[in-house]
């Protein structure tokens, strides 16, 4: 029987697991290994992907890839099993006892990581499986503000912070989550890589309390390379209310590496923690960690392997013996890579395809199975003896996926929410807004009736508060939209939307993971675009890289709160939705194309954690919104800043005499960017743009509130008062007196916006991610090439109708 | 002389706006300028957002590893 198969709510036990590469890799990693119990939740509302538990989480997987899992819905079938049954038993008596014939060998080994005691600066690596809250341990340790969220890949790749703790500087390295150390994705070769060429003084393995068994697997692996480590027992107070009881301290005993309870969110045990990473540098701890045991057959081969490198000098590959030959016996590309440079390498082989089939024939699997078997055997051994699991640890999870997952009010629920955030992003987002442009209409005005007129005058007046004032106002809608955001993320609904949405992910050619970026790029493209590379295939990634620049980022909002509002009255919000929801569209249509024509081959498999759902804690939503609010300002102060006035400058010169003062208008049609406008004025004349328009879309290549600015310095208009923005682009017409901004052209114009590329940032974020211009080029072509074909016929179709 | 330094300041004094405006154009200038070479020949740490700072992630210093 196949795991498609099970039926809703029913358990079985898993036999094999079948396929080969990468995507069989993360399943063993993940827990689906021979005799682990397996229970089917539900299934997402277009029937794909299902939902399933095992190890006391929680796992979606598509239907094609459930039918790669053999299992039974009978125990005894695993029990029968004799040749794997005998290793497990083995295993489960060996890891409840101190193993101390490793003791010698550890010392030795840990020379390598020896330090000067004179030092004080202890470099210390976050290590841990995703949403395993590593990133939040590392802003409350070393008090930054990284991003964090409810979901895996967050981070994706290392960053540092220090803080100090009892005279010592501690320097914190938070590295991106991995299940295992095997060389699959480009998380896991970054981890390895780090652990092996950076050689931290000391490893926090951060475990999430709430899914042991499976967060304990990537620790055997850091126990096998031998790193000075210290765990983190992270969302302890999770498992303490789940009423499930852990020995920790006995765990902690029995390989030899302190364990300390922690709840990063909160702050708790983070002192506790920094004391063990202290001692371990100190050299103060003087347990010795463990050493795995692999059972007989696979320990024979890894000491034949031994023999076998024995005498080759190995010391500049910075790994241990005992790692690199279960890395060799496991087929890992890269450290076979590695050893290709060794003398006796094609003995080495030889040797490693011998016992690879020994294992074979005796334990009837894969070498790679084996060692995942034996590992998780080992955890379970561990574990029999200090952790008694309660049963249904996760209630409200439950109960709250069987509404939001539903399949017939999933979607529903999935647009309401969409919907609610856009609505109150406008609506409570206006009355703070009016007071911001009170506030700068005032300024404006005070500044007119109390300085002489004059140059600088009108610089601060048309060229700053016109430019930055016309930004500024849109503060509140950005810290509002990113208060939902960060509801999303913290809570866990992040996980379920990708879920819901994998089947049309799946139609798109694209992978169910390819959501989380799309979903980042409504807040930002650049850090979207970086998140890409959690997604293995790198067809799937290049596609979801050309595509995250059509998720309207926050960027473009204020575009759209402007022209929406002034234009759509109290429609504004669905006219909100309806870009975002446009901009979706486009990047499932182009993502067809680009599967089609661009990327054919492989389809990705879809293996996601859905973590529990946690309440945000106020902290983590104040901070979300308090750092947008802040970058926002930032950007508003610099950029912004810099370009409004360059626009202000180009319009304000050269000076002609023979024009009056008062016709502002008149005046910037003759000035530098008139000219620039007239210019390009042709190519967007079939738009129905004016050459404002033009500049103003010219300008934002550079960021997309450029184009606010923009056109508050171009709209200045001759009025004796300092008006608001939308009152201008409302009376803006052209020399015949018709409007300027007619429906067509505002629709047009906002398609434009969405559509054409977000800002120079995320071009070289796609130059330095596919590692090519030409990719970045193809984007900036496309994505304008379409933006004008698109308000073109808008345009040209309105004007049929109309 | 003496003539010279009071026409200097005459001028001054009724063009002070403009000379104000024309200052902040150059610095304007000499910013954009400079981030324009920074652009195109520094070769900047690209490693975390491409050098870009517009949002949070790039608040602390990132180090890659290739």
């Amino acid at each position: 029987m196949r795991l498609s198969e099970l039926p809703t709510g029913e358990k079985a036990y898993i036999l094999k697991v079948h396929g080969s590469g990468a995507f069989r890799k993360r399943l063993l990693e993940m827990g689906f290994v021979r005799g682990e119990e397996v229970k089917a939740i539900l299934n997402a509302p277009l029937k794909d992907p299902i939902k399933y538990q095992i190890m006391g989480y929680e796992v979606s997987l598509r239907r094609s890839e459930a039918v790669m899992i053999e299992i039974s819905m009978l125990k005894e079938d695993v029990l029968s099993f004799r040749p794997w049954e005998e290793e497990k038993q083995e295993l489960l008596c060996t890891a409840q006892q101190a193993i101390p014939e490793c003791n010698r060998r550890q010392r030795r080994r840990r020379g390598r990581f020896r330090h000067d005691s004179s030092c004080r600066l202890i470099k210390a690596a976050l290590v841990g499986n995703p949403n395993s809250g590593k990133t939040s341990l590392f802003n409350l340790a070393s008090g930054a503000h990284e991003h964090v969220g409810n979901y895996g890949g967050v981070t994706v790749d290392s960053k540092i912070g220090r803080l100090y703790h009892k005279d010592y500087t501690i320097e914190l390295v938070d590295l991106p989550g991995t299940y295992s150390l095997s060389a699959y994705t480009p998380e896991e070769r970054y981890v390895r890589n780090y652990l092996v060429e950076e050689q931290p003084d000391v490893v926090i393995n951060v475990v999430s309390a709430s899914a042991l068994e499976r967060n304990l697997y990537l620790t055997t692996e850091l126990m096998d390379m031998e790193v000075p480590m210290v765990i983190a027992l992270n969302m302890y107070d999770e498992l303490e209310q789940s009423g499930s009881k852990f020995d920790y301290p006995a765990l902690s005993k029995m390989i030899g590496i302190p364990i300390v309870p922690t709840v990063a969110k909160r702050g708790e045990g983070i002192p506790e923690l920094l004391d063990e990473v202290i001692k371990k540098y100190e050299g103060e701890d003087k347990k010795d960690p463990a050493r795995i045991p692999y059972g007989r057959v696979l320990e024979r081969a890894i000491e034949l392997m031994e023999r076998e490198l024995a005498d080759v000098d190995i010391s500049h590959l910075h790994l241990p013996l005992r790692y690199l030959c279960i890395k060799l016996l496991e087929g890992d590309k890269e450290i076979e890579e590695m050893i290709g440079g060794l003398p006796k390498c094609d003995a080495i082989r030889a040797r490693r395809d011998k016992e690879r089939a020994y294992i074979d024939k005796l334990l009837r699997e894969d070498a790679e199975s084996a060692f995942a078997n034996a590992r998780y055997g080992f955890i379970e051994g561990a574990l029999k003896e200090t952790f008694t699991p309660k049963a249904n640890i996760h209630d409200t999870t439950r109960i709250l996926d069987a509404i939001v997952t539903n399949k017939y009010i999933g979607f529903p629920i999935f647009f309401l929410f969409m919907w609610l955030m856009f609505e109150a992003t406008f609506r409570l987002g206006e009355y703070p807004m009016q007071g911001i442009e009170w506030l700068v209409g005032t300024a404006g005005n005070f500044i007119r009736s109390h300085m002489a007129d004059g140059p600088l005058k009108d610089l601060l007046i048309e060229g700053i508060i016109g430019g930055v004032g016309g930004v500024i106002v849109f503060l509140p809608n950005i810290v509002i939209l990113y208060l939902f955001i960060a509801f999303m993320e913290d809570s866990g609904y992040m996980a379920r939307a990708a879920f819901i949405m994998d089947k049309v992910m799946h139609k798109m050619g694209l992978h169910g993971k390819s959501f989380i970026p799309l979903l980042m790029g409504f807040g930002c493209n650049v850090p979207a675009i970086l998140s890409t590379r959690t997604i293995e295939s790198r067809n799937s990634r290049m596609i979801t890289m050309l595509i995250v620049p059509f998720m309207s980022c926050s960027a473009r909002l204020p575009v759209y709160l402007l022209f929406a509002g002034t234009f759509f009255g109290r429609y504004a919000g669905l006219v909100l939705l309806g870009l975002y929801m446009t901009g979706i569209l486009i990047a499932v249509v182009s993502a067809r194309l680009f599967r089609r024509f661009l990327f054919k081959e492989e389809d990705t498999p879809f293996v996601m954690e859905l973590p529990p759902y946690r309440l945000p804690t106020f902290k983590s939503v104040m901070i979300h919104m308090w750092d947008r609010a802040y970058q926002y300002l930032k950007k508003i102060g610099g950029p912004i800043l810099i370009a409004s006035i360059i626009i202000w400058f180009l319009g304000y010169f050269p000076k002609n005499p023979s024009i009056p003062e008062q016709r502002v208008a008149e005046h910037q049609e003759h000035s530098y960017i008139g000219q620039i406008g007239k210019c390009i004025e042709p190519v967007m004349r079939p738009l129905g743009f004016d050459w404002k328009i033009s500049v103003s879309l010219l300008s934002g290549m550079a960021a997309k509130e450029i184009v606010i600015s923009t056109m508050g310095v171009l709209y200045a208009g001759d009025s004796e008062n300092q008006t608001s923005l939308q009152e201008r682009l409302l009376t803006e017409t052209h020399a015949d007196g018709t409007p300027v901004f007619t429906p067509l052209v505002v629709i047009g114009f906002l398609l434009f916006v969405l559509i054409y590329f977000p800002c120079i940032a995320t071009i070289a974020a796609i130059k330095e991610e596919s590692g090519s211009w030409k990719w970045a080029l193809f984007s900036v072509l496309y994505s304008t090439g379409l933006a004008w074909m698109v308000a073109f016929l808008v345009h040209w179709i309105g004007n049929l109708w109309i | 002389m003496f003539k010279g330094l009071l026409a200097l300041w005459g001028f001054i004094q009724a063009n002070v706006q403009l000379i104000i405006v024309v200052l902040i154009g150059i610095a304007v200038a000499v910013k954009l300028g400079y981030e324009i070479y920074r652009f195109f020949f520094v070769k900047k740490d690209t490693s975390y957002c491409n050098g870009c700072s517009m949002c949070e992630i790039s608040k602390i210093k990132k180090k890659k590893i290739s």
